[in-house]
């Protein structure tokens, strides 16, 4: 049976609108129309053909088991209203194609069960140090954000070369955290995405996002991400008070954050005053610190993915891709920069 | 019997004889650290006595959390905690005080006012009742096996100086009529912890990293 979600999915990965892919693929606008909306007309083989060719994927793609799409209201966009519905549409199909992923993976490997406990009536900073607590963290820096995420059960996803403008997002489904992460950005700037979406799935659990408190759910998980990856009874024992820019990038170094994170944490904290906070933040943006990171850190990867790919009885992205009848480079966007894949 | 010129700068020297200890100054820097760092951040609004307290509470603290992980114990001698050695080689109290650090080597450390629990383990040979201070009955809180009862008392004597410490370890031997401590029978340089120049807390390595099992079905 043709799914014409799975048509909807897939024209929506490429960011294309019915017009759009009518042009390119030769088939009518007023024929993809009815594929979409489930009417009775049916494609031809013909104009499947013309149509996988577009979208990079099988003919058979279109008959597999149906999918539920990840809906936007069970997802935390960071920045949405800045993200355009195209592109926010194209991330959320790509998510659902890493669902089927995972759903693959978790045939072939037993993967960690999922644990990140529900702290939903608490303040941001409690939530976070409860959560450190639990995991037996103390108050140190947190070696590697990507690993710890996924040794408590969540998939960490790339949101692939093609997503620059979306920081990053998170959902569960059927119990199971999914965080997609974008991974263009400077290592530090990752670690800080991870960790507020860490805050969504701590302190915003299931619960649909709405847009009317979505700059309030934002807040909240910034606080959670500042507080998580810079522990206030950390940075207090480090002698921070009044921090120079030589010591401000030792400690962004040592907590593996941006220097402009960590210089509105010591701010938030009253470790540095407002006056020295705004010469510290003119100081970092003449060095190049508000769009980048220099000398920074190497991004983290994936230990999961590198161990279902790569281990002993990996599975490649071409067996996936085979199977889900996609293009392997449509899955590699899925693990950009998270493991090493052929360009 | 008191000796002058004992606070000379730290050597290579002091840092053995601390290790002899199974102590450094690394240690006191971290137990000092959060004090110092909170005794900084008080505002004028904050209590006369507030940083002060910081620094002796927090550390004291840190110092036993540091050091009862090496099977030193906490005791409580009259109302003074100190931290005992686990073979009994020596007992530390803390102590601020002033010319802790002083370039002037003849000038010798002064405490503040100190108690009966310091008088008691002065490290001298006068009958101990010739001390200023009246002594009330000995009490030790805690029960002590008898090879930590003897355990010599040091203060572990610090000086705030702006955002830097300026510490020491004294044998204390003399005390005057006003109950501060003003001559020792030893004493064991420790390296300044200067709060602005002070990276050495982003020098730890990384602890190692987390395991994500994956196992084949």
């Amino acid at each position: 049976m043709f799914s014409p979600v799975r048509l909807r999915l897939a024209r929506q990965r490429r960011a294309l609108t019915l017009t759009k892919l009518a042009d390119l693929s030769g088939v009518s606008l007023r024929s993809l129309s009815n594929y979409e909306n489930n009417a009775i007309e049916q494609p031809t083989e013909e104009s499947l053909r013309k149509l996988a060719e577009t979208l990079g994927v099988r003919p058979d793609y279109f008959y597999r088991d149906e999918v539920d799409p990840v809906a936007v209201e069970a997802v935390s966009f960071r920045k949405l209203s800045k993200t355009s519905a195209s592109k926010r549409d194209a991330a959320l199909a790509s998510a659902t194609l890493a669902l089927e992923f995972f759903g693959i993976v978790d045939r072939h490997f037993r993967l960690p069960e999922p644990s990140i406990p529900t702290f939903d009536k608490l303040a941001p900073d409690q939530g976070a140090e409860l959560v450190r607590q639990r995991w037996g963290l103390g108050d140190r820096p947190i070696t590697n954000m990507v690993h710890l995420l996924e040794s408590k059960g969540v998939r960490v996803v790339s949101l692939g070369p093609h997503h620059s403008d979306i920081d990053a997002f998170c959902f569960y489904r059927d119990a199971v955290p999914y965080v997609f992460v974008n991974t263009m950005k400077s290592g530090e700037r990752q670690r800080f995405d991870i960790a507020h979406e860490l805050g969504h799935l701590v302190m915003h659990d299931e619960r649909d996002m709405t847009p009317s408190d979505s700059r309030d759910r934002e807040a909240e998980a910034n606080a959670f991400a500042a507080a998580f990856l810079m522990p206030a009874s950390g940075l207090h024992a480090q002698a921070l008070w009044g921090a120079s820019l030589q010591k401000i990038t030792a400690a962004k170094r040592h907590w593996k954050v941006s220097a402009m994170a960590m210089s509105h944490r010591l701010h938030e904290l009253g470790l540095l005053n407002d006056w020295q906070y705004r010469s510290t933040v003119v100081a970092l943006s003449k060095a190049g610190y508000r769009s980048s990171e220099p000398g920074g850190m190497v991004p983290e990867t994936s230990q999961l993915l590198r161990k279902v790919m790569f281990g002993p009885t990996g599975i490649s992205l071409g067996t996936v891709a085979t199977e889900l009848a996609v293009s392997a480079h449509d899955l590699g966007s899925l693990v950009h920069g998270l493991v090493p894949v052929a360009a | 019997m008191a000796i002058t010129q004992l606070f000379l700068p730290g050597s290579p020297d002091d840092e053995a004889r601390l290790a002899e200890y199974g102590l450094s100054s690394a240690d006191f820097h971290d137990a000092f650290r959060p004090g110092l760092s909170r005794a900084v951040d008080r505002t004028e609004l904050a209590p006369a006595n507030a940083a002060g307290t910081d620094l002796y509470n927090d550390s004291f603290e840190f110092l036993a959390q540091i050091l009862v992980t090496r099977g030193w114990r906490k005791v409580v001698t009259m109302g003074q905690p100190r931290l005992v050695h686990p073979d009994g080689l020596i007992q530390l109290a803390l102590s601020s005080a002033i010319d802790v650090a002083d370039p002037d080597h003849r000038v010798k450390p002064k405490t503040r006012r100190k108690g009966p629990a310091t008088q008691r383990s002065l490290d001298n040979e006068a009958p101990k009742g010739l001390q200023p201070l009246p002594l009330p009955e000995w009490v030790i809180n805690d029960t002590l096996p008898p090879k930590l009862n003897g355990a010599p008392l040091w203060l572990a004597l610090y000086e705030r100086q702006g955002n830097s410490l300026n510490l020491a370890l004294g044998r204390p031997a003399e005390m005057n009529a006003s109950g501060h401590v003003v001559a020792w029978s030893d004493a064991i340089s420790i390296a300044r912890l200067d709060g602005d120049d002070d990276f050495s807390v982003f020098n730890s390595t990384d602890d190692g990293g987390f395991d994500v099992p994956v196992e084949p079905r």
